[in-house]
């Protein structure tokens, strides 16, 4: 079974620069990251926390191609290393907004009548809100922690998911295929949890990229702006917070470098989602905000 | 010689899934030829490339197809090879084109008599009061009451018969040279179909155009066009004077075609269908009609056969395998 | 009751709804926070008294449910409490600053526009083209583009390295004084007061700010309005349109009319996000907005600031929605007959 997933999986990769030019860029952009990202710590010479009085802002050179920063510390070591904060924390937000999301959405579908419009209404009303403006909001109310970024980020992401459920299952609903499904036996609730959810998933999985893209966003502008993590860390928005007045003065790659890393890997994204869209012929959610674009 | 196609090949793109053969061509050697002052009926079931065509000569293709080869010679220039500005120039001009379904394809956000205004002003600069003058006229003469009135009117305000007659006469309103009508009676009921083919048909004579109908109805071609050209598959298989291939039709998708209308093959061979009988028939009445006649016919036929079945023909084989 | 009347009846409802919500966010975020109510609105160490009136004016020994009505009533009222920071009503603070984020807002858009719509347009005429490929990849590019970064870039190119743009100060030179309030433009207010150092200033502070948004709003636009575009090109009207051997401007006029509707509602969906993207913009340089008061309200962690700051922008975006919805009907009964 395993070997047969691999396989198909295979073939998939294989097919796909010919379908979506985008869709492999995309893809390959998030494995240069994730690839930059493992193989730090044996193929870099250089340590992000290295300090090296000695090299104080230093432009890029040979020896340290994206420069120094303000503690004689490797950028270059720094950016990559950085690079854990730029999957882990998006990934687990996005995890927790499907997890949060998607039953809320589904049960809300299922049910229809009030329940079904206090939620769209609820979702729309939140929405009123700049999304990054809330999570950032919330972050500030509960403290900063990574833990509290993931957490108001998630919540964010869940009223995506709650609504992007609802309206698949809304459709299947319309589409006779649940009253079917009942009339010929099955109950409702197995029938949810066995098919239903499985199924509407896999549509939305799609919309994956672009939502990760928006949670990677919006931790950067957190560090940016200095409500998420700690300092000092090695979180590319909190760098750049870092760098900012330097930058002013003069050594612009403390700050430059991993504003472009998160430049990078946020278009791998998007590029990812078009391709996504484009083969699977299904239009992107409506751009704009927490509700399916990315912040600035 | 108004319009001549020759060997038009059209190449439809698709996203071939992986391991598939290519697609075949959408336009296999398309060739045909409209004269002046004659009506040309392109006839083939659905998907064999007839409205293909017309939007290949026109320039009016979707991104996913291209002209791949062939010539489309008009006013000696060929279609095929003109620039976009040119080809703008001359469609709705010198080329008409009439849709179907014209209550999907006018211009809903517009007034009926600003639009047949436009369908002036675009290709030359016109005197407001002649535009209007002409749009008038025009619509009378489609057979539009109260033109004035109907003017002002939204597209979706008309009856289908008045937005055919309305498509219509956007078609005519610049006096083109050729007139192409895909078509033009789709969707409509009965009635008014024959009510828009009439139209059509007594502008076609009267201006003394070269027209194209494109249809799925042998009537319309029997009735209404002097050539008919076939189309199967992406191929025209057989093109001629409609009285010459529908007597003595050379391929054989064009028989089977034809196989399936006697009545109007009659038309158009001349003989009347239903009509005046004769008034004092000697032989069989059916004699002037009959494919099967002979001398014999001349002699009142006897009732053959009995019981449930019968038949009043010389001929007549009842109960027979 | 007739049809009009119950539709404003309907609307004004959703609109209570919608307001109650967004100060239950608000309120929750209070509740949210580690800091017990007292020392929240007293400060760190309130005396008995003070706590005594605390608790008289907020309710605080009632349940929940009431506090959140009081809350609601209050903030509703326009009543957003006091900065920690400073002392000062919070709703004053950011009504004064109101005039800054909407000029940007408003410049912002109408460049974004400018270039966005023809770009957008451009690229749907000219589908699977090399420019087109380009355009798309411009607008993801721009959709991946964290604002703080395209500014800083900016900053660094025109600023630092060029040295054509003035340092991000705010919205007039720190060295002159700002023009008196007449619309609360800097840049208006000083052409009506013919003060010319005053006005080339206030113009210079405005360029980056008003570029980087507008190029940020611009990627989208143009993504938004090729698809909208795109759709219209493959009507059966269109197809009719060209039949008939329109220009390529007329046919570009009946694109644009057809594809507006949906162009607007995109734009009405961004708005929210758009508020976002202008408080950072805000922040980096320092324009002295109502974004880069509640931004740095957060990070000071200075909540009343911060709720008073999301309430606002929430009604904010409440009410650009509410007159987008109008201008959609208004524009329906007028353009079309559909």
């Amino acid at each position: 079974m395993i070997g047969r997933v691999v396989r198909r999986l295979g073939s998939l990769l294989r097919g796909l620069p010919r379908r979506s030019l985008a869709a492999s860029f995309g893809l390959l952009i998030l494995v240069g990251f994730a690839a930059v990202m493992a193989a730090r710590p044996i193929a870099w010479p250089h340590g992000p926390a290295q300090v090296d009085t000695a090299h104080i802002l230093k432009a890029p050179s040979l020896r340290h191609p994206l420069g120094t920063d303000a503690n004689g510390r490797d950028v270059a070591a720094r950016v990559m290393d950085g690079t854990r904060y730029a999957f882990a924390v998006p990934l687990a937000a996005v995890l927790l907004g499907i997890v949060l999301g998607a039953p809320v959405g589904l049960i809300a579908g299922l049910v229809g009548g009030f329940a079904d419009l206090l939620l769209r209404r609820l979702i729309m009303a939140v929405g009123f809100i700049p999304p990054l403006l809330l999570a950032l909001a919330l972050v500030a109310a509960m403290g900063p922690s990574l833990r509290h970024v993931v957490i108001a980020i998630g919540l964010l992401e869940a009223m995506f998911f709650a609504r992007a459920m609802r309206a698949e299952v809304r459709a299947m609903h319309e589409s006779g295929f649940i009253q079917g499904a009942v009339a010929m036996g099955n109950a409702l609730p197995r029938l949810a949890l066995l098919h239903l959810l499985p199924n509407t998933l896999a549509r939305i999985a799609g919309e994956i990229p672009r939502r990760v893209a928006w949670a990677l966003g919006t931790l950067a502008v957190m560090g940016f702006v200095g409500v998420g993590t700690a300092a000092d860390s090695t979180e590319w928005g909190e760098m750049v917070r870092e760098g900012v007045a330097l930058m002013y003065a003069g050594p612009w790659w403390p700050a430059i470098f991993p504003g472009l890393a998160l430049l990078l890997l946020g278009f791998g994204l998007q590029l990812l989602a078009a391709g996504i869209s484009d083969l699977t012929g299904r239009r992107p959610a409506a751009l704009g905000g927490a509700m399916g674009g990315v912040p600035h | 010689m108004l319009l001549d196609v020759q060997d038009l090949r059209v190449e439809r793109q698709s996203r071939a899934a992986v391991g598939m053969a290519p697609m075949p061509l959408a336009l296999n050697g398309v060739s045909f030829r409209v004269v002046k002052g004659r009506i040309l009926g392109m006839v083939g079931e659905h998907g064999a490339g007839k409205s293909l065509t017309a939007s290949a000569i026109l320039g009016l293709l979707q991104p996913e197809a291209r002209v791949v080869g062939g010539r489309a010679l008009f006013e000696g220039q060929d279609l095929l090879r003109m620039s976009d500005a040119d080809l703008t120039r001359l469609r709705g001009a010198r080329i008409g084109f009439v849709v179907q379904s014209g209550h999907t394809t006018l211009d809903p956000n517009t007034r009926v008599g600003a639009q047949l205004i436009r369908a002036q002003s675009v290709h030359r600069p016109i005197v407001m009061a002649e535009a209007v003058w002409r749009a008038e006229t025009i619509m009378s003469s489609m057979g539009i009451v109260e033109p004035r009135l109907r003017a002002r009117a939204w597209p979706h305000e008309l009856t289908p018969s008045a937005v055919q007659r309305l498509v219509l006469a956007l078609a005519l309103i610049n006096e083109p040279q050729l007139l192409i009508a895909d078509e033009p009676t789709a969707g409509l009921d009965i009635t008014t179909q024959v009510q828009i083919l009439d139209l059509l048909y007594l502008e076609l004579r009267r201006r003394r155009i070269g027209g194209i109908i494109i249809t799925r109805d042998l009537g319309v071609v029997a009735q209404y066009c002097d050539d008919i050209a076939v189309m199967y598959a992406g191929q025209v298989v057989e093109q001629g004077p409609v009285p010459q291939v529908f007597a003595r039709s050379a391929h054989p998708f064009t028989r089977a075609l034809l196989a399936s209308m006697p009545e109007r093959l009659a038309i158009a061979n001349g003989r009347t269908y239903g009509g005046p009988l004769p008034d004092a028939p000697d032989g069989c009445p059916y004699r002037p009609r009959c494919d099967e006649a002979t001398e014999r016919c001349g002699v009142a036929p006897p009732l053959v056969g009995a019981g449930v079945h019968a038949a009043r023909c010389h001929f007549a084989r009842i109960g027979a395998a | 009751m007739d049809q009009p009347g119950r539709t404003i009846l309907r609307l004004l409802g959703l609109a209570v709804f919608l307001s109650l919500v967004i100060v239950a966010i608000s309120f929750l975020l209070i509740k949210l926070g580690n800091t017990p109510p007292l020392v929240l609105l007293g400060g760190p160490n309130p005396t008995p008294e003070v706590q005594a009136q605390l608790v008289g004016d907020y309710g605080l020994n009632q349940p929940a449910v009431i506090q959140f009505l009081r809350y609601a009533v209050r903030m509703l009222g326009g009543e957003f409490g006091r900065s920690w920071l400073t002392g000062e009503a919070v709703a004053g603070e950011l009504f004064v600053r109101l005039p800054a984020t909407v000029e940007l807002m408003l410049y912002a858009v109408l460049l974004g526009a400018l270039i966005g719509v023809p770009t957008g347009v451009a690229a749907a005429f000219n589908r699977g083209s090399a420019e087109d490929r380009v355009v798309r990849g411009g607008g993801l590019l721009g959709e991946a583009m964290p604002a703080f970064l395209l500014a800083l870039l900016l900053l660094l190119v025109f600023f630092r390295w060029l040295e054509l743009a003035p340092a991000p100060a705010g919205r007039i030179s720190v060295v002159l004084t700002p023009p008196p309030t007449i619309t609360g433009s800097y840049f208006i207010d000083s052409v009506l007061m013919q003060d010319s150092i005053a006005t080339r200033s206030a113009l210079a502070q405005l360029i980056l700010p008003v570029t980087t948004l507008a190029l940020l709003i611009g990627a989208t636009l143009t993504l938004s309005v090729r698809g909208a575009i795109l759709t219209q090109l493959q009507t059966a009207h269109f197809a009719y349109a060209r039949a008939q051997g329109m220009s390529r401007e007329l046919l570009t006029v009946i694109a644009l009319r057809g594809a507006a509707p949906t162009i607007w509602a995109g734009a009405n969906r961004q708005f929210a996000a758009l508020l976002g993207t202008t408080a950072v913009v805000e922040f980096v340089f320092a324009w002295g907005g109502v974004g880069q008061y509640g931004l740095d309200a957060m990070v000071k962690a200075d909540l009343p600031a911060v709720q008073g700051f999301i309430l606002m922008t929430g009604a904010f975006a409440l009410l650009v929605h509410a007159l987008a919805g109008v201008v959609r009907r208004i524009a329906r009964l007028r353009f079309t007959r559909a």
